[in-house]
């Protein structure tokens, strides 16, 4: 009986070569290109920052090497699947080359901050709708998806307007809204009262404060939102166990509290007293060490009141007598040992 | 909201109340919102009264739709005990 021939099993990168694949190559790309634009506009900046940073070899190197580790995490993230590691190193790359490039051009047309602002909020969409179609992909895990329906026009038009339109239609009212509310501080800054004017207008006025302004007026757009739109989708979408697991994360800090809390077995102190001890002698360790000699030993006396009393007058002068006496009865002493050396020297020879 | 009521043999702990509160909040953080732009649009140039505004707008609206989001969040399990 001959045996039946299996298939070749596919190949390690026939999963990365289907149609649908190219589709997400495709959708992720332009985050891609725009990480390389700004790449290069930092590459070959020549802003005052990398050139106080050239006086340092180290730092030159790792603000001109920054751009290209950024995009190759960049490209770990497609391969690896996440879009926010993507979105993130697409936005810090944004702003590493608002803050330090003189100009950023694409295709020889130079870019102002709103059109790179465009372009990072179009290239961050379709990455996450890239990865969105990758995300369905591997769902399906290679069977054809269903997307007929029998019910009204009217739901299949809401269903696209949602699935499509309302992101896209999100991201042109957020890139204009943050246009508006940007160009609109500078004036706004100049009616506040002095100093303030003059702050908020000189920090509008450099790039980096338009930077951060921009992100930060673009954060809170978004934010609000996701405030709006949370709940309803919420409503309409959350099933069960989901809503099980958000109630438990919910209160996950209080119970993790309440656990240690209860766990919690106040110790007899014996440590807390080693520890003190320890302390203490590291303490007088590092004075013994440290101090000039005798300094330590003539502080503790102050400290503890244990110097010498000071003698009364009369016990001064008895002493002083005393020492007068020993030093008189040295002296005789001594000559009277010359007196006997001599008498043995001319007894003896 | 810690009221408790019967609806269907399922005790329910968080009262429908909640979501017009939350929803109450989000319009009132909406008026803050439109006050803001209002106080800084000519002729009025009270622009650290319209950051106020705004300032108050933001807190209100996360209070509401941390409001109604716990709400959906506490129906749905409420909904499905098991």
């Amino acid at each position: 009986m001959a045996a039946q021939e299996e298939p070749a099993p596919p190949s390690f990168l026939s999963k990365y070569e289907t149609r649908g694949a190219l589709v997400y190559y495709a959708l992720v790309l332009p985050a891609i290109v725009a990480e390389v634009v700004f790449s290069i506009a930092i590459a070959s900046s020549s802003g005052d920052l990398v050139a106080s940073a050239s006086s340092n070899g180290a730092v030159a190197s790792a603000v001109q090497l920054l751009p290209w580790a950024l995009l190759t995490a960049s490209l770990y993230a497609i391969y690896s699947f996440r879009p926010s590691l993507l979105v993130t190193m697409l936005i810090a790359s944004f702003f590493l080359a608002a803050s330090v490039a003189n100009t950023i051009s694409f295709l020889g047309v130079p870019l102002d901050l709103g059109d790179a602002v465009v372009l990072v909020i179009a290239a961050a969409f379709l990455a996450l709708a890239g990865f969105n179609y990758g995300r369905g992909l591997k769902l399906l895990g290679g069977r054809r998806p269903d997307i007929t329906s029998s019910g009204p026009l009217g739901y299949n038009v809401l269903g696209i307007a949602l699935d499509a339109a309302v992101p896209l239609a999100a991201a042109i009212a957020l890139v204009v809204l943050v246009e508006t509310v940007v160009g609109d501080l500078g004036v706004q800054a100049a009616r506040l009262p002095q100093p303030l004017s003059s702050l908020a207008t000189l920090y509008l006025q450099t790039r980096i404060g338009l930077v951060f302004t921009t992100l930060f007026v673009a954060g809170a757009a978004i934010w609000a939102m996701r405030q709006f739109l949370e709940p309803l989708v919420l409503y309409f979408t959350l099933n069960a166990a989901d809503a099980k697991k958000e109630l438990l994360g919910e209160i996950e800090p209080t119970t993790k509290t309440v656990r240690k809390m209860a766990l919690y077995r106040p110790s007899g102190g014996l440590a807390w007293g080693f520890l003190t001890v320890a302390y203490c002698a590291g303490i007088f360790a590092a004075l013994a060490i440290f101090l000039p000699s005798g300094q330590l030993s003539r502080d503790l006396l102050a400290i503890l009141d244990l110097r010498a009393p000071s003698p009364a007058p009369a016990e001064v002068l008895i002493q002083s007598s005393i020492q007068n006496a020993i030093v008189w009865v040295d002296i005789h002493f001594a000559q009277s040992q010359d007196y006997i050396r001599d008498i043995i020297k001319l007894l003896w020879g | 909201m810690a009221t408790s009521s019967t609806s269907g043999g399922i005790q329910r702990r968080f009262a429908v109340a909640s979501l017009w509160v939350g929803i109450a909040l989000i319009a009132i953080s909406i008026y803050f919102f439109l006050a803001s732009v209002t106080l800084i649009s000519p002729p009025t140039q009270a622009v650290v009264a319209a950051l106020l505004s705004a300032v108050i707008g933001f807190v209100m609206l996360s209070a509401g739709t941390t409001l109604v989001r716990t709400y959906v969040v506490a129906r749905v399990v409420e909904q499905n005990p098991k």
